[in-house]
């Protein structure tokens, strides 16, 4: 079955859009026994990352068990994380 | 499992028989072009960027690289061509290439005394080498004698779970049956080191992981820029990948899970059997040169969905030009379905969840032993682009 979206690791807070997600679908990501329901508020692009909880400000955002960058804003689950509301903490020459 | 090679007489194995024509200098280079275009097929110039104006540990390197594709077991023969006033000698380059057992010729205008006299004993040469290299035939090989290189590029959010652990598969594959692979780019590191370094069997090993990377690291701090924007690339941001942290974690999945052996400079001959680092650039027409340098006999390069996958025979990513490096092009992402065509293997049905990494893993290996083999690969199969190739540089320029 073609999946709608896909976690990576347990430890993620973020779950990967497999297709072209529209505002309001309800998507469930499971592994190893983790399953996560998160409804979106947010049209999410195919490839594109969206929260599976809620993550504060300068909180780490965590993909493959790892964190990926800080939120540069409170994001609320079920959001598009991207750019606009998370940077990466490394190759910062500019901070 | 096993493919038909070559056996050079260094012991190495080639997959491909090109009579190499090296410029000692890039002011060589056109000389080159010309005894190509008199040669014909099988004859191909080995185009770089290298100036009398690098200094020091560059020139090193550069001189590491000339000899190292020379070196390469897809080279059956070499013509050094050189101005005479060459930084690099083409007489010490050409040395080096002998140490092999593999023929070769220098010719410079400094010794010949003239341009033309250089063209047209290359082109007798050349196609003296060409004539032999047609008599040697191809043997069987298992998996120990294959050298591979692992790449990937024009990377989205599908390359880390679709073309990336399908590559790292092969690669666990070949190193766990006594083979050699080998991958790069150290800024695609950035954020993945500590996973990497981890993975390195003796400690000093996993050092010289994260030594690699803070020296980069330094680099983009003493710029004073934000890396973002380079890596992750425009490109890479629209297909989702937000941070170079999340785009290194994806792009480590392409060397498996086998230890790491070692880390090896920039266009440096791979030392034995197992998955070693290559600390280099992560600019294509460089990245390309140091691993062929290595004597890597062929690449996959692995692609995303985002426009790199419709480049088809573009060379802008160096995928059509060195023919000491064939290249094998994987696809990952079903959004880019329409340029199956264009690809050796695709890794798409892993994100439609009709296919297994392992299933499409095995697919990648029979098509690696066919490549290796002599099947051309669809890049083979397009009509070649002569790139110049850059050669990698940490110092001043004058």
């Amino acid at each position: 079955m073609k999946p709608k979206a896909i976690l990576i690791d347990t430890k993620d807070n973020v779950a990967t859009a497999f297709q072209e997600l529209a505002k309001g679908e309800t998507v469930t990501v499971s592994l190893a026994g983790t399953e996560v329901t998160t409804v979106l508020t947010q049209d999410i692009p195919f490839g594109h990352k969206f929260a599976l909880s809620a993550i504060g400000l300068h909180e780490p955002v965590v993909k493959y068990g790892e964190t990926i960058g800080l939120a540069t804003d409170s994001i609320l689950a079920g959001r598009h994380v991207h750019v606009h509301n998370m940077e990466s903490q490394k190759g910062r020459g500019d901070k | 499992m096993e493919f038909q090679g070559y056996l050079r007489q260094d012991g190495s194995v080639g997959v491909r028989n090109t009579v190499a024509l090296i410029p000692a200098s890039r002011c060589a280079n056109e000389m080159a072009c010309r005894i190509a275009d008199e040669a014909g097929a099988g004859v191909h110039p080995l185009l770089h960027n290298q100036p009398c104006v690098h200094v020091g540990p560059d020139n090193v390197m550069a001189r590491r690289v000339l000899t190292g594709m020379g070196q390469n077991p897809n080279t059956v023969a070499a013509i050094v061509l050189g101005i005479g006033c060459d930084p690099i000698s083409a007489v010490d380059i050409a040395n080096d290439i002998a140490a092999t057992g593999k023929p070769v010729e220098v010719l410079t205008i400094e010794k010949e005394g003239d341009y033309d006299t250089v063209v047209s004993k290359g082109i007798t040469f050349a196609k003296q080498m060409k004539a032999n290299a047609a008599l040697l035939s191809r043997q069987p090989f298992d998996l120990s004698h294959i050298k591979l290189a692992v790449k990937c590029g024009g990377s989205d959010t599908t390359s880390a779970l679709g073309c990336n652990p399908v590559a790292g598969w092969v690669v666990d594959q070949i190193v766990n049956a006594g083979g050699t692979c080998v991958f790069s780019e150290t800024a695609e590191l950035v954020g993945a080191e500590h996973i990497l370094a981890r993975r390195a069997t003796d400690p000093a090993v996993g050092q010289k992981v994260l030594d690699a990377v803070a020296r980069t690291d330094k680099r983009i701090l003493d710029a004073g820029v934000d890396i973002l924007g380079s890596e992750p690339t425009p490109g890479n941001i629209k297909g989702g990948l937000t941070s170079i942290e999340e785009k290194s974690l994806g792009a480590i999945a392409k060397s498996g899970t086998v230890p790491l052996t070692d880390v090896i400079e920039w266009g440096q001959k791979l030392p034995g059997p197992g998955l070693f680092f290559m600390d280099g650039s992560a600019n294509t027409p460089q990245m390309v040169l140091g691993l062929s340098a290595s004597g890597a006999q062929m690449m996959t390069f692995g692609f995303g969905g985002g426009l790199p996958a419709s480049f088809r025979s573009m060379p802008a990513n160096s995928m059509g030009n060195l023919a000491i490096l064939p290249v094998l092009k994987i696809l990952s992402s079903p959004k880019a379905a329409r340029e199956i065509p264009y690809f050796d293997v695709y890794a798409g049905g892993i994100i439609e969840g009709t296919e297994t990494v392992a299933q499409v893993g095995q697919r990648l290996l029979e098509e690696i032993l066919q490549v290796l083999s002599g099947k051309p690969t669809k890049v083979e199969l397009r009509p070649r682009y002569r790139e110049v190739l850059e050669m990698w540089r940490l110092g001043p320029v004058f």
